[in-house]
């Protein structure tokens, strides 16, 4: 077709003709397929990310590069124990009150046996604290005689176990040794309590079940108190800082156990078999003199 | 090709719509669409014989048109039109994106050859030979001495010096002199 790009004519000719002749073999077959071409459909905004690609070429590594900048910036804060964190207040601490029975747990209150008339309607759990009692002597219960089986498990008819002079249902997963301040979670209105009779449903209802132990005043069996380490013990209350529960209350720095709640935490209104380990009923052996 | 037509045309609808002063500039766009539907047939044969894919020349030939009808009709001379177009084509095809999404794809190329051209172990002779050739070199070769591109309007769509396009075209003949002599 041209040949005006200089150099040897003659040379060149005959493959600038063979360039032709396959150019024009090429336009035929292109005008007899053309007008039978359906180009797919496309969206002319397509095209912009073409043009920006290079930008996002530069973007990727930029990125990178931001990451590991923040990874290696942050990571005092994020390796745990590399930076001291302070702790969230209130997210698992525990307020308690002059008598040293706790009256907030994690920011929430804890009921007292004296606020029965404020709990005794309430929906869903909350939290009870108190002093464990329960009787020196257990002896073995006759059987209930003409007691249905959610009477048996929601009214104490032998002995019984309470917080703060409360009488929890048999069927609460309690079981803390005595004398020990505890944090329950229970609740009242059990379901359970729609099968008494009715002459003692409205008993039934009014139960405390224990769903689990929150809080204890004395660490689980497992645990290993390092030596030195603050006993939580109601006495030993001797942070300063102003409570946050109601009342005079304090909260202290060293944290008492938690009992984790058993079974992922939540817990239904009905609970017949307990989850948490049964603290030992004997106290310990004293040394040896 | 219809259905690029139609979506360009709400593509220039929605433009207009956005700027008025755009909508009389492009009240000749039926027109300008047409021109470029002439073109069509050139622009499909120069894509195929520069891209060596089918794929890749139809989506090049679509992109040209996209780009044309965005830039509007403002030229009037046919060879120009032609030269633009092909200018728009060429570049496009030589872009380093798309070269490097060529490069990646996995697919294998088939190029068809032309039928009823010259004889046929020539057309493959000569389509081997342009195979081998870089895609820079063979876009010169392409638009110069294939369509009919003068010197310096192959050096425009190449967007390179004169004196540049003619080394690539003196190279390029002289490696296809080369390769065609190896048959």
């Amino acid at each position: 077709m041209n040949t005006e790009s200089g150099g040897n004519h003659a040379a060149e000719g005959n493959l600038e003709e063979r360039l032709a002749r396959g150019f024009a073999a090429e336009l035929d077959r292109a005008e007899r397929e053309y007008p039978g071409l359906r180009l797919p459909a496309r969206d002319p905004a397509e095209n912009e990310p073409i043009r920006r690609a290079w930008p996002r070429l530069v973007a990727v590594p930029v990125g990178i590069i931001a990451i590991v900048l923040v990874a290696i910036v942050g990571s005092p804060f994020l390796m745990p124990g590399a930076a001291p964190v302070a702790p969230a207040p209130g997210a698992s601490g525990v307020a308690f009150g002059p008598d040293g029975i706790p009256t907030e747990v994690a920011g929430e209150h804890v009921y007292r046996a004296t606020d029965r008339a404020a709990f005794a309607s309430l929906p869903g759990s909350f939290l009870l604290g108190g002093r464990v009692t329960k009787p020196e002597f257990m002896p073995p219960c006759p059987m209930p005689m003409g007691k249905s089986q959610a009477e048996q498990q929601l009214v104490p008819y032998c002995y019984w176990l309470s917080i703060d002079g409360l009488a929890v249902a048999p069927m609460s997963n309690f079981d803390e040794p005595n004398d020990e301040i505890v944090v329950a979670r229970v609740h009242v209105d059990d379901p359970l309590a729609a099968q008494c009779p009715i002459d003692v449903r409205a008993q039934c209802g009014a139960e405390i079940v224990v769903e689990f132990v929150v809080w204890t005043s004395s660490p689980p069996a497992t645990a290993s108190t390092p030596p030195g380490s603050p006993t939580p013990t109601a006495g030993a209350n001797s942070a300063s800082t102003a409570g946050t529960g109601p009342g005079a209350s304090e909260s202290v720095g060293p944290l008492p156990s938690i009992v984790p709640p058993p079974s992922g935490g939540t817990i239904g209104p009905s609970i017949s078999a307990p989850s948490t380990p049964p603290a030992p009923a004997t106290p310990p052996a004293p040394p040896a003199t | 090709m219809r259905d690029i037509t139609a979506t360009l045309d709400r593509d220039e609808r929605s433009k207009a719509t956005r700027s008025p002063g755009l909508a009389a500039a492009t009240a000749s766009a039926p027109q300008w669409v047409a021109t470029l539907q002439d073109h069509g047939p050139l622009l499909l044969a120069a894509a195929r014989t520069l891209t060596r894919d089918e794929a890749e020349a139809e989506d090049l030939v679509q992109i040209t048109f996209e780009r044309d009808l965005r830039a509007g009709p403002t030229i009037r001379e046919p060879r120009a039109i032609r030269a633009w177009l092909l200018t728009v084509e060429t570049r496009e095809a030589l872009r380093v994106v798309r070269r490097l999404r060529r490069t990646l794809r996995l697919d294998p190329v088939v190029h068809e050859l032309p039928i009823g051209g010259p004889e046929t172990s020539e057309s493959l002779e000569l389509d081997e030979a342009l195979a081998r050739l870089s895609r820079p070199i063979r876009a010169a070769i392409v638009l110069h001495h294939m369509v009919g591109l003068s010197v310096r309007e192959t050096a425009d769509a190449l967007g390179v010096k004169e004196d540049t396009a003619k080394a690539r075209l003196k190279t390029g003949l002289a490696r296809l002199r080369e390769y065609l002599d190896e048959y």
